[in-house]
């Protein structure tokens, strides 16, 4: 109950949006969450539940991680928030610690608030690292709801009420590297992919599909951007998803778990070469809370839980299992279910008629 | 009660447990899965 009698449902649905306050309770899910451990969280009737959502990527290391929860709370108690007058440990602790973990010649951080900040800064530095204008898209990817980003998904849903979006971007097929080598021509500043399509029904691409996109784009001088807002720190049993192929971006996008679940933070890494224009005029992209000591205190404790508990390796040997028994159903009921796909830990089913279990 | 979904493919049932989840809980979700999926056939039959 709220401080006048109302429940969170009934304010969401009066002061919040009332659409998702309907299809949270259509769902059955119009309890008030007031606690969150591990796998688990409560709401204010003491129920509990089994939490396989994950906050859509957010959940890695689970609900309130002791260790980052720990970390969290000692910055807490010295400094939450930058002064921006000096230098602040955490931000630098965490670039150096990233740069250690990322591909290839990634060394350079610029620290935001979520994944959608994450891509709309990159979009603006591929540009200005490459002078060029043109960005390609694949079909069916998420890249976040703010105009530029939502320029570079291609869910027509989503974009199509806001139409016109920014011009300059082009939608090709995912997965497909003939369509690929067509569109990219030598306007193109950038290529954005999620290296597996998360929030479009997780999609993932024919093995060598990400290796052939980055030489297409070497040989046409362009840009390879890989959002891994959620496919990083470890989700897909690798650190992050493009160790699968050995591949190398200029840019990596991270957010969602690399706060461990606790704090919000989103990172663009480059390579030195992408990262020059910006070094000469570091005031033309910027954000006052970005990169702020307590969600790199986060940041950095979740680096520690995902090396010492080795947690990419655990998600590929736990993942399979319960992969097997997924596809099992899903020979079992064929009526139900269409298909199960995963990658590593990662496990979706995709359904006929069933929309929740 | 386990939750499981995806608002922006809702055709998709997403399982995406933290990587440190106890080897337990997935057998626990499998069985739940198994029911739901027992119970989805019957109702569908039932309305057939
Ligand atoms: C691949 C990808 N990029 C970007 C975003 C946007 O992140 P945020 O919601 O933190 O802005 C998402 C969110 O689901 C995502 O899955």
């Amino acid at each position: 109950m709220n401080g006048d009698g109302e429940s969170a449902a009934a304010a969401y649905a009066r002061h919040v949006n009332d659409g998702l306050a309907r299809l949270l309770s259509f769902m059955g899910l119009d309890a008030a969450a007031v606690r969150a451990e591990g796998c688990f969280v409560w709401d204010e009737q003491g129920r509990r539940f089994l939490d396989f959502l994950g906050g859509y990527g957010v959940f890695s290391f689970g609900h309130r991680h002791p260790r980052i929860v720990a970390a969290v709370t000692a910055q807490l108690e010295r400094m939450p928030l930058s002064a921006k007058i000096l230098f602040d440990k955490p931000t630098a602790e965490l670039a150096a610690r990233l740069a250690d973990i990322t591909p290839g010649s990634i060394s350079k951080f610029f620290f935001c608030n979520s994944g959608t900040e994450a891509v709309e800064g990159a979009l603006k530095l591929a540009r200005l690292a490459s002078g060029r204008s043109r960005i390609i898209y694949a079909e069916n990817s998420f890249h976040g709801k703010t105009l530029g980003a939502l320029s570079a998904t291609g869910r027509d849903k989503y974009r199509e009420p806001f139409l016109p979006l920014l011009p300059e971007f082009t939608g090709v097929p995912f997965g497909d590297a003939t369509a690929m080598a067509k569109a990219l021509d030598e306007t193109v500043a950038a290529v954005i992919l999620e290296p597996i399509q998360g929030e479009g029904g997780v999609i993932v691409p024919p093995l060598g599909y990400l290796a052939e996109v980055r030489e297409l784009t070497r040989q046409r001088g362009a840009l390879l951007i890989l959002d891994e807002v959620q496919t990083g720190m470890g989700r897909t049993g690798y650190n992050f998803a493009c160790e699968r192929e050995g591949v190398e971006p200029d840019f990596i996008l991270l957010a969602k778990a690399l706060g461990g679940g606790v704090m919000p933070l989103g990172a663009i890494g480059g390579t030195p070469e992408v990262w020059a224009k910006f070094e000469q005029n570091p005031l033309i992209h910027s954000s006052t809370f970005g990169g702020n000591p307590l969600a790199c205190a986060a940041g950095i404790a979740a680096l520690d839980v995902l090396q010492e508990e080795q947690l990419a390796e655990r998600a590929a040997q736990e993942g399979e299992p319960f992969l097997a028994r997924l596809r099992k159903l899903a020979a079992d009921y064929p009526d139900l279910v269409k298909e199960t796909r995963s990658s590593r830990s990662r496990c979706w089913s995709h359904s006929r008629s069933m929309r929740r279990k | 009660m386990l939750v499981a979904f995806t608002l922006n493919a809702p055709e998709v049932i997403r399982f995406e447990p933290p990587l440190n989840t106890p080897h337990q809980l997935f057998d626990e979700v499998a069985e739940k899965v198994a029911t739901a999926l027992a119970e989805t056939k019957k109702l569908v039959s039932e309305f057939a």
